[in-house]
């Protein structure tokens, strides 16, 4: 895997540990849709990921923080949330209580 | 296995009611009058208990309405049938009887509850026994 | 001490949260029918759930993710689908029956219509989800739902021939009336009412929700091995009070009546007071875990934020999902159809969609990428994969058998 040379070097067998993987936002903890697919670098030798798709969105590879039982990826001006966003705005943020936490 | 128990069970069945017309129906007779009997007897378990004071009226309300509608689910299932023989229509005739019957005392106390009158209500209690034990004869009429 | 209470509350709230609508009635059905004869099927599918709900909550405490993430991971896109379409259509009519198992307990204590107080539980569900903590939610109704130990009290107050009892449950075989055909398919509704699989995917979500990590796993098992079996002791005990009243009577339980009314046959109207509050509670505490686990399967299938741990509106295609669901149930129970009926219906499509449930669990729970060390021994795989092996038979002959029997008739 590219990227800053301490983490590169792991090697992952990229249909069992990446393809619909949950991905999570870093910055909030946030679920942030599921890996539907994985762009490899060919070029490379041995091939590296190259970037992660999600719905439409492009993730590249140096935007993947960490790798566990989930995909924790730094979103900054991703937007991952558009279609989750829509339905707050013209749904749930009108009824009484959305913004509340439950007591 | 289970299915294969299952499908054996079922060409039996087929097989024995294609046979004979007049077994056909008194295999429909059983089942219709098992159908009344149950809603019978609970009709009389909620008014014996009623009597008890072991129930609310709303809810032996409830019960018996739903009985109501079962016994006459029962009877319309039954009255559907073909009599083809003269043995068959003799039958016919003596399981819509007491399938009226059987209705008839279910739907009175349906009335009497409705009207909070708890003696009608057990006046019907002998009509339901009897009708509940003729229906439990005709029952064991077929399995 | 905050701990043994914890265990306690999680022990009581299992038992309480074990028994819903599908339960009831398939219980009281089948003691009424069968006497005990099928008491057996009740102690393979405590059994079953045992095994498989603490494979979730081992995958859950170790991994932080629950089943359904996990789903599409390992069985693709494809057949991970195929799973998903089965798990929520399955779970969407078990709402629908719960919701009218509500409105039917309601209409039992007022004499209201229950069409017209369906609405308003279908509100309540949502108002509920909307606005309650999941873990007061989930403490209150499983708690009150212990009130249906009151059927316990009643078997033992009708005073029944224990040795019959007895004698009945160690003879697993049709009675009077009753074939072979008929037997089997109500052996496969109660084996569906006890696996039913929301209540794997409520559980493992359950545990992402109250944030369970490795130092839970005591509390999960504890609620899997002690809550359970005792909820199944539950249903055991509504199935004896029709064994004891309605067999040897030959009535047939249709109604949610008949299934309470032996407890007012026992104790009188407190009984039944108690047992209309236990059903009502443990319909309602159902009708919020289905909802639940309808938004649960979805989102987590596609990744979308879901829980109750954040606010609504960050999770807002999560809750939309319920409010759907919650409309759709809504829907169908104003078309008149019986509850009743399709409570009968929804154990028995549980039971045909059970092994797309449990497989993806079993192979989950052998996979040290999520349960590292907690993996799955030799014994626990060998019984779960007898059990899948079980759950497909049941599976495979559930429509054949519906088609068969007339839906049991």
């Amino acid at each position: 895997m590219p990227g800053t040379p301490g983490e590169s070097g792991r090697v992952l067998h990229a249909q069992l540990h990446l393809l619909d993987r949950q991905l999570i936002d870093q910055a909030d903890g946030h679920l942030a849709g599921k890996v539907d697919d994985v762009e490899l670098d060919l070029d490379a030798d041995p091939p590296v990921v190259a970037a992660l798709i999600t719905g439409r969105e492009r993730i590249t590879a140096r935007r993947i923080v960490g790798i566990d039982t989930a995909v924790t990826v730094s979103v900054e001006d991703l937007d991952l949330d558009y279609y989750d966003d829509w339905v707050e705005n013209h749904v749930i943020a009108k009824i009484p209580g959305a913004r509340h936490a439950a007591e | 296995m289970r299915r294969a128990v299952a499908v054996a069970v079922l060409m039996v069945m087929v097989l024995s009611s294609c046979a004979d017309p007049d077994q056909k129906l008194r295999s429909a007779a059983a089942q219709s009058a098992r159908d009344a009997a149950s809603e019978v007897r609970t009709t009389q378990v909620a008014v014996e208990q009623l009597r008890a004071h072991q129930l609310w009226s709303q809810s032996a309300g409830q019960i018996v309405g739903d009985a109501e509608k079962g016994v006459e689910k029962a009877t319309s299932s039954f009255s559907a049938q073909q009599p083809s023989t003269e043995t068959s229509t003799r039958l016919y005739e003596q399981v819509t009887k007491t399938l009226d019957d059987a209705q008839t005392a279910v739907t009175a106390v349906r009335i009497a509850l409705g009207n909070g009158d708890l003696a009608a209500a057990e006046q019907q209690l002998t009509a339901l026994r009897q009708s509940g034990a003729d229906l439990g004869r005709i029952g064991e009429l077929a399995k | 001490m905050k701990k043994v209470l914890g265990v306690t509350l999680g022990i009581l709230t299992a038992i309480g949260g074990f028994v819903d609508i599908g339960d009831l009635v398939t219980n009281a059905l089948v003691g009424a029918r069968f006497g005990m004869h099928m008491a057996w099927v009740v102690v393979v599918g405590v059994i079953g759930i045992c095994l498989y709900a603490e494979m979730c909550g081992r995958v859950v405490a170790m991994s932080g993710r629950p089943v359904f993430d996990l789903v599409r991971e390992r069985l693709g896109p494809r057949t991970g689908l195929l799973t998903l379409v089965a798990s929520f259509l399955v779970t969407l009519l078990t709402l629908i029956a719960e919701i009218g198992g509500v409105a039917l307990a309601l209409e039992l204590a007022s004499g209201v219509h229950y069409l017209l107080w369906m609405p308003l539980a279908a509100f309540a569900v949502w108002l509920v989800i909307w606005r309650v903590k999941f873990s007061r939610l989930e403490q209150v109704f499983g708690l009150l739902g212990l009130l249906l130990v009151v059927f316990a009290v009643a078997l033992f107050k009708l005073g029944p021939d224990w040795g019959q009892l007895l004698h009945q449950a160690t003879r697993p075989h049709p009675i009077g009336h009753e074939d072979w055909a008929t037997y089997a398919y109500y052996g496969i509704a109660l084996f569906g009412a006890a696996m039913t699989p929301y209540e794997v995917f409520f559980f493992s979500s359950g545990g992402v929700e109250e944030k369970w990590t490795r130092k839970d796993l005591v509390t999960a098992r504890s609620n899997v091995f002690v809550g359970f079996p005792l909820g199944g002791l539950l249903s055991l005990a509504i199935m004896g009070c029709a064994a004891v009243l309605f067999l040897p009577a030959g009535i047939k339980v249709e109604t949610l009546g008949q299934v309470a009314l032996p407890v007012a046959v026992a104790l009188g109207k407190l009984g039944l007071a108690i047992v209309l509050i236990g059903v009502f509670a443990a319909t309602f505490g159902a009708a919020l875990e289905t909802a639940l686990s309808c938004g649960y399967t979805i989102a987590q299938y596609r990744g979308w934020q879901w829980g109750k741990f954040v606010r609504p509106r960050e999770a807002s295609r999560f809750h939309v999902v319920i409010i759907v669901c919650l409309v759709l149930a809504m829907l169908t129970l104003l078309t008149a159809v019986d509850p009743v009926q399709v409570t009968e219906y929804s154990v028995v499509f549980a039971a045909v969609a059970l092994p797309l449930t449990y497989l993806p669990i079993l192979i989950v729970a052998n996979d040290p990428d999520y349960v590292g060390q907690e993996k799955n021994g030799p014994v626990r795989n060998a019984v779960g994969l007898v059990y899948l092996a079980l759950l497909t038979v049941a599976s495979l002959a559930a429509i054949p058998l519906m088609i068969i029997t007339k839906g049991g008739q």
